[in-house]
């Protein structure tokens, strides 16, 4: 979901644009600051955030959202999400076309002429072979070796033509295999030429841009790659400073420093209503979810009517509202709105009457716990808020923060023996848009790894692995919207949010976002 | 004087050999895996204990650190975790900019600080050094963030006058562009700097050399700058150099709010990440350029006070 918000009308727009085009100039022939030439958009430059330095750009190894941003517009995917889609529709790319032959073959054919930089010649099957198998080989270990598991192997049938054998049928392939850094394609030459592997400096770049100029957590410099035909990029040049504090590119934003930032959360509601100037806002519903776990294996959690009795104490309406004040709405999962699972209602609502009888029905009176979180504003009014709802029903919540290191070692077994301690936890994970990124998490097999709430079910685990090679998009809905259900009726979870994602763009830039906000600057657009 | 430098340079060595042992301790005994951080959470166990081995986060703390002191006097720091490229690569490209705004708030700092430390000493008891003094209590009590955030706020977003983020390429940019932190770290030891001089000019002044140089008739001025000035601004030198360290620990909250790059920032970014090798690197860096700043206002100190300098040869 995304929704534009721009008090600029056309004509002062106009108007601003000349006084400020008419300011640059001056300011820029005085100080050379960019600050001033910033409100200009000429030279085809578009200077935006990088939520995080480059710090691996090999498909098979990359560690970020800003590696696999830029990844985007040096290399060439199989698929990708369509640019000018509201939903996350994966189109082809560097494939001209495909066949899904059965559940377990697609043919492929390339589309001709597209090069790759250096003596390294044209995209062939042959470099779709390699690529997609090096990353399903388990000898490399690639974090990302799930997204090629079932891959038996690529079949080259011409110079341009191919098919993908699967070993088994595998229904993430098309949402978060080949529109993702693990769909794109390089050739071997070049791994052979750097020895295998590669980080920040690759050997060699087929996409809309190449790399102009790196100096490490200051500022990337792209360059358009004159030899890519696939479609035709915007700018000459793409500007892009590593900055990880939202609030900082916020500001530099709004001192005229960049094109594109992303807006901190507590800064949404402000912009919403009051877009800034010589920008717009654009709101997006991001996949990160956010939700309260209870830890089903803690001694005074261990009866589940207990932890039924905190689900119905809690109302996630009046927690998400004060945590992100207006800027989210409540949820019912951890699957997004728009992806395939994504489930509307809760079983366990706001119910302190309930909740109530429930406590003394367990025989439990003057419940003390404790709620670890992370040390960021949101969990903290989060955690305060429980804290008042859970005190409504006669529970004692003390909060305790976390820096995001330690945090992040406590449910995990092999850190320590933390994990017998944590009672109620904040939690936010990240995903790709197919469902089956949001319930993997949840497994038996992820007790104590990133499953902090022991939660163990043999019906989840089953439906979980039965939904990986379901091709039928209903039934595939259901299968996910039931393993939510199985996870509230546990009473290991309360489910809260997505994330809220703000975007600030300069007014004549038209941003190409995907659903959940996160930016595709190799489609950015001048107005 | 030779004896003395050898026996500050030796002590030196000690001082950061020390660090780094309680340094290893101390990211050790918080909890968090840098491996996990590195692989992201879809990585197997099997690559989990592999990537491990490799980078001989298995082995104890004492074999791990006994490594870290061999590999030092080879000139190497090891590898970032994350991006998998030489530590003392990394520093090196982030330390330019962490000079430049320790160079940039000493400036800040020093300048105004002696004029005005000067004045107060010499103008005693008028409304200006009355006005000096309570000025420089307010800004000393605020912290650098705070100061920072302001200046974004009004010199970058109200008037638009300084660049709101990032070091800048060319001269004149990287000038400009530094003028705003520098100015948030600085602030604060200006009053310092003021403060401490003046109380020394003081106790200067009162001293007898000042009183016969006074009776010989030479200038005030003379006076002031030759007799007074150089014996009174060593306790300043002391100072200054031990606050390196704090501007160092300040340049962490300039370069996130002014979003430069930096090893302070580098080294926050680490500790969260558990890079263990960054932090590692960047302390030992940070901790000899700490120790270097403080053996040379030794140095400094002994070669401008003729007492000190006696001593020593004694």
């Amino acid at each position: 979901m995304t929704r534009v918000l721009n008090t600029l009308s056309r004509r002062r727009f106009l108007q601003s644009s000349l006084v400020a085009g008419a300011g640059a100039g001056l300011a820029t022939g005085m100080f050379g600051h960019s600050a001033f030439a910033a409100t200009s958009t000429q030279g085809g430059t578009l200077r935006g955030q990088l939520f995080a330095d480059i710090s691996n750009l090999d498909p098979a190894y990359w560690t970020s959202a800003s590696d696999s941003l830029v990844m985007a517009c040096l290399f060439v995917p199989a698929f990708q999400f369509d640019p000018h889609s509201d939903a996350f529709t994966p189109k082809p790319l560097a494939f001209k076309s495909y066949e899904i032959v059965d559940d377990t073959h697609v043919a492929f054919e390339l589309n001709q002429g597209i090069m790759y930089s250096g003596e390294f010649g044209e995209m062939t099957a042959k470099d779709v072979k390699f690529s997609f198998e090096r990353i399903g080989d388990p000898a490399n270990d690639s974090p990302y070796q799930g997204d090629w598991a079932q891959l038996d192997h690529v079949e080259v049938t011409g110079k341009y033509t191919g098919t993908i054998v699967l070993k088994a049928p595998f229904a993430p392939l098309f949402t978060s295999t080949l529109p993702t850094p693990s769909g794109m394609i390089l050739p071997e030459a070049a791994f052979k030429a750097v020895g295998g592997k590669f980080t920040t400096e690759p050997p060699v770049t087929s996409g809309p841009y190449r790399i102009k100029e790196w100096t490490p957590r200051t500022r990337l410099v792209l360059e358009k790659n004159p030899d890519f035909t696939l479609y035709e990029p915007a700018f000459d040049i793409l500007d892009l400073t590593p900055i990880e504090d939202n609030k900082t590119a916020e500001l530099g934003f709004e001192a005229g420093d960049l094109d594109y930032a992303q807006s901190a959360i507590s800064s949404i509601p402000r912009y919403e209503k009051n877009p800034p100037k010589d920008g717009h806002f654009v709101f997006s519903t991001g996949l990160n979810y956010n939700w309260m776990g209870i830890n089903q294996d803690n001694e005074t959690l261990k009866d589940q009517r207990v932890r039924r009795a905190l689900q119905h104490a809690i109302s996630s309406e009046v927690v998400v509202e004060a945590a992100y004040l207006g800027a989210a709405k409540s949820c019912a999962g951890v699957i997004a709105p728009g992806l395939i699972g994504h489930r509307e209602e809760n079983l366990y609502g706001y119910d302190p009457d309930k909740a109530r009888a429930l406590l003394a029905e367990a025989g439990v009176n003057g419940l003390n716990l404790t709620m670890s979180i992370q040390q960021t504003a949101e969990d903290l009014a989060a955690a305060q808020v429980i804290q008042a709802l859970l005190a409504d029903v006669g529970v004692t919540l003390e909060i305790n923060q976390y820096e995001s290191g330690t945090f992040w070692s406590l449910g995990i077994e092999a850190d320590g023996d933390s994990w017998k301690d944590v009672q109620l936890f904040l939690l936010s994970f990240t995903m790709q848009p197919d469902p089956s990124w949001a319930t993997a998490w949840f497994t038996s097999e992820q007790v104590g790894v990133w499953n902090w709430q022991r939660f163990s079910s043999e019906e989840y685990d089953k439906l979980n692995a039965d939904a990986q090679v379901e091709l039928d998009s209903d039934k595939r809905d259901q299968m996910y919207v039931k393993m939510q259900d199985l996870m509230e009726e546990s009473g290991d979870f309360v489910f809260l949010n997505f994330e809220p994602v703000g975007s600030l763009v300069r007014n004549g830039f038209d941003e190409v976002l995907r659903p959940d906000g996160i930016p595709q600057f190799e489609h950015f657009k001048k107005v | 004087m030779l004896t003395y430098m050898l026996k500050r340079i030796a002590l030196s060595v000690v001082v950061v050999v020390i660090v780094i042992a309680a340094l290893f301790v101390m990211i050790h005994a918080v909890p968090g895996d840098p491996v996990r951080i590195a692989l992201g959470p879809r990585a197997s166990e099997a690559l989990i204990a592999a990537y491990r081995e490799r980078m001989g986060l298995d082995q104890s703390l004492l074999v791990q650190m006994l490594k870290f002191y061999v590999a030092i006097l080879h000139g190497d720091l090891g590898q970032d975790v994350i991006s998998s490229n030489p530590v003392l690569t990394v520093i090196l490209a982030q330390l330019p900019d962490t000079l430049r705004l320790i160079g940039g708030a000493m400036i800040v700092a020093v300048v105004p600080g002696i004029l005005l430390g000067v004045f107060s000493a010499i103008h005693r008891g008028s409304v200006m050094d009355r006005l000096t003094s309570i000025l420089s209590v307010s800004v000393m009590a605020v912290p650098s963030f705070v100061i920072a955030i302001y200046l974004l706020l009004f010199f970058s977003i109200q008037l638009g006058w300084f660049p709101a983020i990032g070091a800048g390429r060319t001269a004149p940019e990287i000038v400009w562009r530094l003028i705003l932190p520098s100015l948030a770290l600085g602030l604060a030891w200006i009053g310092y700097t003021a403060r401490i001089l003046r109380a020394s000019m003081l106790e200067v002044m009162e001293e007898n050399h000042v009183s016969t140089a006074r009776a010989f008739g030479l200038p005030e001025r003379r006076i002031m700058f030759n007799y007074v000035l150089r014996i009174a601004i060593l306790p300043t030198i002391t100072v200054l150099g031990l606050g390196i360290g704090q501007m160092l620990s300040g340049a962490v909250f300039a370069e996130i709010v002014f979003g430069r790059p930096g090893i302070g920032k580098l080294v926050f970014d680490a500790i969260i990440a558990r890079n263990y090798p960054v932090v590692t690197g960047t302390v030992l860096v940070t901790t000899v350029f700490f120790v270097f700043v403080n053996l040379v206002a030794d140095l400094l100190i002994a070669w401008l006070d003729p007492r000190v300098r006696n001593d020593l040869a004694k």
